[in-house]
């Protein structure tokens, strides 16, 4: 059933690339990178049942792999990682933060609010720790090959 | 001297009306700008405007500026006008062939309205079916997505503020899905509405608006992220007033899971 699901998440990555209007040549690598997101979200939240490190895994994934193919293709960044971190979206709890405005509910108008900006939070913080890393190890790299010649 | 300015404005004027963060948008310009005889370039990007400065070696300083009024998410035009930098800095392509292929793609369709409107339809069906929903709710949410999704594009193409868009789309979600859970009240509607809500979700808004926040542009991602928080209330506004009123005349709940 996951692996239904996961494919499912690919598949509406890439028919909402449309919408978004990415090129036709992107539509699969985004369809991909919506399926990875999911399944690292999915399996990482049955080994550590925790939903903002299951975020955090998925979409420091995507962060990196949006980096390697911005590199490697040559297109802008946000080409890979706005399709690619789309399955990750607090729609549901901005719904359930509606719920709570019709219910008069203050509890989970809050409790919702508040998912929704640490959610957010978490996957700019992950592409920061993402690009980090890689210019870190790109410098590494450069040193590297210096010290060599 | 002006025409070469001119170009590099030109191209950051297509990244920004079409969702680039603005330290890219300052980088693009900078990057059209340094084969130029100049002694200085100053590059200033806030959310809804360009403003660049240019000192000669010979001559009077230049400014130019542009106003974006309004924005949106073209990832394609974002690659074009990357490529035709790139090419341009590289002295591939000459300034005027840069602003003829800045032209074409600025008046580029990249998909026909229709398969814009089936394809937000499709993505929620997935979704629905991605989060673990029924098929029969996957269908169902193909079927309601389709109206608000056609009327985000013709409110779009008719320049409706987005908030007010907002608020009738989100009614329209909320309208259709109550016929929905009426005719079939077995139907799994928080992972439909999950679904349906993403074409809406201010997302990408808020991400870009903390990327920016995050690169040290402060005054375009607070406005920005006003500009997310305005959405998110617009859809609110639109899903709650219908929820509302259908509890006020049915006397009873909207739905429990």
């Amino acid at each position: 059933m996951a692996i239904l699901e996961i494919i499912m998440m690919g598949i509406g990555t890439g028919f909402i690339s449309i919408a978004l209007e990415a090129s036709k040549e992107d539509l699969p690598i985004n369809a991909m990178l919506g399926s990875i997101c999911w399944a690292t979200y999915l399996y990482s939240f049955q080994i550590f049942d925790n939903t903002m490190l299951s975020i955090f895994l998925a979409s420091f994934l995507i962060s990196f792999l949006s980096i390697y193919l911005t590199r490697k293709i040559g297109k802008p960044l946000q080409v890979y990682l706005i399709a690619g971190i789309i399955p990750l979206l607090p729609g549901l709890n901005i719904y359930y933060m509606v719920f709570g405005f019709v219910n008069q509910d203050s509890k989970e108008i809050i409790e919702n609010a508040n998912l929704t900006v640490q959610i957010l939070a978490i996957i700019v913080l992950s592409l920061v720790f993402a690009s980090s890393i890689t210019k870190l190890l790109k410098r590494l790299n450069f040193t590297k090959k210096r010290s060599e010649n | 001297m002006y025409d070469e300015l001119k170009v590099a404005l030109k191209a950051g004027e297509i990244m920004l009306r079409n969702g680039s963060e603005t330290f890219r948008v300052q980088y693009i310009i900078k990057k059209m700008l340094k084969n130029l005889e100049i002694t200085s370039d100053d590059v200033v990007v806030i959310g809804t405007a360009i403003i660049v400065t240019i000192e000669p070696k010979k001559g009077n300083p230049i400014t130019l500026s542009r106003s974006i009024p309004r924005r949106m998410n073209n990832l394609q035009k974002l690659s074009l006008v990357t490529k035709v930098v790139d090419d341009y800095s590289k002295n591939i392509i000459n300034m005027s062939e840069s602003m003829e292929k800045l032209n074409t793609i600025d008046n580029t369709i990249t998909y026909p309205f229709w398969l814009k409107v089936i394809g937000t339809s499709l993505g929620t069906f997935s979704f629905t079916l991605g989060f673990g929903g029924s098929l029969t709710g996957a269908i169902a949410i193909f079927l309601i997505t389709l109206f608000p999704a056609y009327f985000i594009q013709v409110f779009y193409k008719n320049n409706v503020p987005y908030f007010i868009s907002n608020i009738l789309a989100g009614a329209l979600i909320s309208i259709f899905s109550l016929i929905a859970f009426n005719f079939y009240p077995l139907l799994q509607y928080d992972k439909m509405i999950a679904s349906a809500i993403v074409i809406l979700t201010p997302g990408i808004a808020a991400i870009t608006a903390i990327r920016d926040v995050v690169n040290g542009d402060f005054i375009t991602g607070a406005s920005r992220g006003m500009e997310a928080l305005l959405s998110a209330a617009g859809l609110s506004i639109g899903v709650g007033f219908i929820f509302a009123l259908y509890v006020f005349i049915t006397g009873g709940g909207v739905w429990q899971f």
